[in-house]
């Protein structure tokens, strides 16, 4: 459930496209919000009565609908059956994590705030605390699926989706879960976005063309540009999965989850370039891989003046140079910051590609950094059919927090 | 409003509500909420709210835990729209 594409064919299609789903907000412009540019998926309402009852829609904000709507998704891609009227036996061998970065914000600033200020609090109805509990995401989608394995929800700001993907990972590997629903959502509120507009990290100088407003690794790029959105991946054990004879995208490989402990240049809002690179190179280690191993990175890659300092970090990690640098693009450029959802969706993306054998374009990058103009080469410019056998992707966040993960393309190992 | 028009109007509210693979097309006037239409119980409260913006009344909340079956909702309703017309 992404800004650009509302289902896995779609959004593929539109990574192919380089299409963008960054769009203009008048809400934005109303609040006289500086940024005015974001990507906010919008969901045709047959897709929603076709999804979910009438009473479960009702006690659903925003980051809970996309959530359940890519688990759903992922559910049925995965081979299962989903009922609407969430019939159906517990399911005591699956279990999901899925994360948010702030939840429930739209119920919050929306309802129960308003409300309560009204001194209007008896007519809030029963359903606020299940909208903004830290959990709404995962508990809605355990009840949705009837799943009776762990259900639980995962925060750590932006690195919030592959560090739900990577304990995902850790569960299955080690036997405790046979199957994970893994991944993260974000919901749409201008008052989610107004508070990092207010730190002067959003993209504002493309009001008037919001497909250019999102520009990693450019030298124009003038900030972030906020979104929402939500992304599930299915991690199965492989027996499971080969006994199902379900479609498996891809293998992961290994991930690691640290902290710069907000030291050495690290801090609550800025990363430890160790703290980042030792969990780049803890990654490669868990996944028994070297630099070289790596054909493909998904960034973080923002679109802020971190982005070469991000290309530095990796480069140092991998022990590469320049001209032996894998290929990296940013899915940011085409849907913004997902913030908490950005990890999963990026996940997807990157799934897909070693999936489709291609490169989505790093669009809005025609003018390439200046401190990292010698991996150019390594930005597609445009879609590219590209044989990736393995990826990296990296997150960091907020509270100087980094989640990376290695997948590989299935049938690349060898012995499959 | 007579009582056969509430029945239907609070059928059609009541539906709106159903639980968890319950089959609402099936209410009569003795259904259980809970058991029967499967209705989630803390949704009473939203309930309650609903009738009240549907009928123009006031409904005490020490009149929740006595809601058990449909009669029970449309008798609540009834008496108190029939006092609202008496006043």
């Amino acid at each position: 459930m992404a800004p650009n594409g509302m289902s896995v064919p779609q959004f593929e299609a539109a990574l192919r496209e380089g299409k963008s789903g960054i769009t203009f907000q008048p809400r934005m412009n109303e609040l006289h919000l500086a940024c005015q540019v974001a990507g906010n998926p919008k969901i045709e309402s047959s897709l929603i009565q076709a999804s979910f009852r009438e009473s479960t829609v009702r006690v659903m904000n925003s980051s809970m609908m996309f959530a359940g709507l890519a688990a759903i998704e992922c559910w049925r891609d995965a081979g299962f059956t989903y009922h609407r009227d969430e019939s159906g036996a517990v399911d005591w061998d699956t279990g999901a994590i899925i994360g948010t970065g702030i939840p429930g914000m739209d119920t919050i600033a929306d309802r129960l705030v308003p409300m309560t200020n009204a001194g209007d609090a008896r007519r809030l109805g029963s359903a606020m605390p299940e909208q903004y509990m830290a959990s709404a995401p995962s508990a809605l989608v355990g009840g949705l699926l009837g799943l009776g394995g762990q259900v639980t929800t995962v925060s750590s700001a932006c690195a919030t989706g592959t560090e739900a993907i990577v304990q995902a990972f850790e569960r299955v590997k080690t036997g405790q879960m046979q199957r994970i629903l893994s991944g993260s959502t974000e919901g749409a509120s201008v008052y989610t976005w107004a508070g990092f507009d207010a730190m002067r990290v959003c993209c504002r100088t493309h009001n008037d063309s919001p497909e250019k407003a999102s520009r990693p690794m450019s030298a124009s790029a003038a900030g972030f540009v906020p979104a929402a959105g939500a992304g599930v991946l299915m991690l199965e054990s492989l027996d499971s999965a080969l006994a199902r004879g379900s479609r498996i995208y891809a293998e992961v490989l290994g991930g690691w989850v640290n902290s710069g402990g907000q030291r050495n240049g690290g801090s609550i809002t800025a990363s430890n370039p160790e703290g980042a690179q030792r969990c780049v190179r803890q990654t490669l280690q868990a996944a028994n891989l070297t630099g070289p191993d790596i054909d493909y990175i998904n960034g973080h890659l923002t679109a802020t003046m971190a982005d070469p300092k991000e290309i530095e970090n990796l480069m140092t990690a991998l022990e590469l140079k320049p001209d032996t640098f894998p290929y990296v693009n940013s899915t940011k450029c085409m849907i913004g910051h997902t913030l908490g959802g950005s990890g999963a969706i990026e996940c997807v993306a990157t799934v897909l590609q070693l999936h489709g054998g291609f490169l989505h374009p790093s669009t809005n990058c025609e003018d390439v950094h200046s401190q990292i103009r010698d991996i150019q080469d390594h930005i597609p410019a445009v879609c590219t059919p590209a044989s990736l056998a393995t990826a990296l992707k990296v997150s960091f966040g907020f509270g100087d927090v980094n989640a990376c993960i290695v997948f590989r393309k299935w049938g690349n190992n060898g012995s499959s | 409003m007579d009582r056969a028009e509430i029945v239907q109007q609070v059928f059609e509210l009541l539906r709106r509500y159903e639980g968890r693979g319950a089959n609402s097309s099936g209410i009569t006037e003795s259904s259980s909420l809970v058991e029967e239409l499967n209705i989630n119980s803390a949704r009473m409260v939203d309930i309650v709210i609903d009738l009240e913006e549907k009928f123009g009344v006031t409904i005490d909340d020490t009149k929740l835990p006595r809601l058990e079956t449909v009669s029970d909702v449309v008798s609540l309703v009834d008496g108190l729209v029939n006092i609202r017309k008496a006043s």
